[in-house]
Order: structure tokens, then C-alpha cells, then sequence
């Protein structure tokens, strides 16, 4: 029981965060310049 | 260790920003990603031990944890990686073995050399002094974190929220405070009383 606890504990550790870390990464949108019909 | 590891990836990603992201997350762990499910398989084996830093004592870590078996997971996970680019497949490559050179910095006499070879090193700051290699990974956090801030402000296609990423990795770190560690918690919820 203790080493399953461990082996799942040691496992998400390490998956879990990755969707997060992974979006924290992603370049910022950058808002397109407004277009001549606009002006 | 554990943000250290993450930092790693910061590291590479910084180096190699044609590198997924992703990937790198996932090579710097994929050592205890391994360990995690053997454990659970019964091919490795761990036992709850108060005394040691982690909460538990790495008794067979030799298909994940060994110097061999790290050597041979990197070059797979590089040949994975090979139709990337040669730089993305080194990047990777690098990654799933930094996890074993700094676990050898911190881990007592526990990482064997190969499977099967009972000789094991490892140059046990966690035992020697286990709030000095707190603050080692620490140190190593900050450092991999400067050189990923620095990089992501010249070259936009990553890093859109470095701020953010460094409180996350900081939490991360500090609640792997030997105190706060969820291993040692769950270990000691775990271990029956005398």
C-alpha cells in the first residue's frame, strides 16, 4: 500500500503539472493592428 | 529533487526553443515517471523510512534510477525525438539525464550503476545536510529560471507568462520543504505506529 501510494505520488509529480507549466509557456497572443476599413 | 528537475527543462527550453515544451517537462521526469509505475508493478522496490529525506528508502531502483538504464532511457527517448531535428533529439536526450546527474548530487548511496551491479553512488546532500540541499535546489530554480526569463524576453515564441511560471515553480519548491514534502507525509500517515 505505502509503495503504491509512493509510485502514484512520485508519478503525478511529474505529469500533472505539465498542462499548466506547458500553457504558462505559450507566447502571448498579440493583438493585430487594427485594419485600414477601421480607420 | 524535484523543481530542480523542472528547472532543467527551463533550461533546455531556453537553449533549444524549438523544442517542444512539452517534451521537455516530460523528459525531466521521465526517470521517476519510469520508477512511479515499476514501483507500482513491483519491479522496483521502496519502503516507508522516516529517517531518510524523502520519507522513503529506494531499496531496487535499478531499471530507472541506475547510471546504465539513465544512459540508455536518454538515447531512446533522442531517438524518439530524432525526425524533430538534431538539436530537438540532443535537447530531449539531455533532459531525461540531467534527472539522473542532479539526483546524484542530492541522493544518498542509492543510484546503481547498471542493473544487477550492487556498487551505487550518489553524494547524499540530503543527508549531510538536508536544508542546504533545499536550498541548493533552490539555487538551481532561480538560476535555470533567470536564464528561461532572460531568453523568453528575445525570443517571443515561448515564455508569454514567465512571471507566472516562476511563482508556480517557487510553490513547487516549497512545498517540497522536508517539512511540508507530500512523500514524507504520505509515508508517515502510512508507516504503522510502534
Amino acid at each position: 500500500m505505502a509503495a503504491m501510494v509512493y509510485g502514484l505520488l512520485v508519478m503525478a509529480g511529474f505529469l500533472i503539472p505539465i498542462p499548466i507549466l506547458v500553457r504558462l509557456d505559450r507566447p502571448r497572443r498579440v493583438q493585430a493592428p487594427p485594419s485600414a476599413a477601421e480607420h | 529533487m524535484y523543481a530542480g528537475h523542472i528547472a532543467a527543462a527551463l533550461a533546455l527550453k531556453a537553449r533549444t526553443p524549438r523544442a517542444p515544451t512539452w517534451a521537455l517537462f516530460l523528459a525531466v521526469g521521465w526517470l521517476d515517471v519510469v520508477h512511479g509505475a515499476l514501483v507500482i508493478a513491483g519491479i522496483e522496490r521502496v519502503h516507508p523510512d522516516l529517517t531518510a529525506y524523502l520519507g522513503y528508502r529506494l531499496d531496487v531502483v535499478e531499471w530507472s534510477h541506475s547510471l546504465v538504464a539513465a544512459v540508455v532511457w536518454s538515447l531512446g527517448a533522442a531517438a524518439a525525438f530524432s525526425r524533430a531535428g538534431r538539436d530537438v533529439a540532443i535537447a530531449v536526450g539531455i533532459g531525461v539525464f540531467s534527472h539522473f546527474a542532479l539526483d546524484a548530487l542530492v541522493h544518498e548511496h542509492d543510484l546503481p550503476l547498471a542493473p544487477g551491479i550492487p556498487f551505487a553512488v550518489g553524494l547524499n546532500l540530503w543527508g549531510l545536510w538536508p536544508i542546504g540541499a533545499w536550498g541548493f535546489e533552490g539555487a538551481l530554480v532561480a538560476a535555470a529560471a533567470a536564464i528561461y526569463v532572460r531568453a523568453a524576453r528575445f525570443d517571443r515564441t515561448f515564455g508569454g507568462h514567465p512571471a507566472r511560471l516562476c511563482l508556480v515553480l517557487a510553490v513547487i519548491h516549497i512545498s517540497f520543504l522536508p517539512a511540508l514534502s507530500p512523500l514524507r507525509m504520505a509515508a508517515r500517515f502510512l508507516t504503522p505506529g510502534p
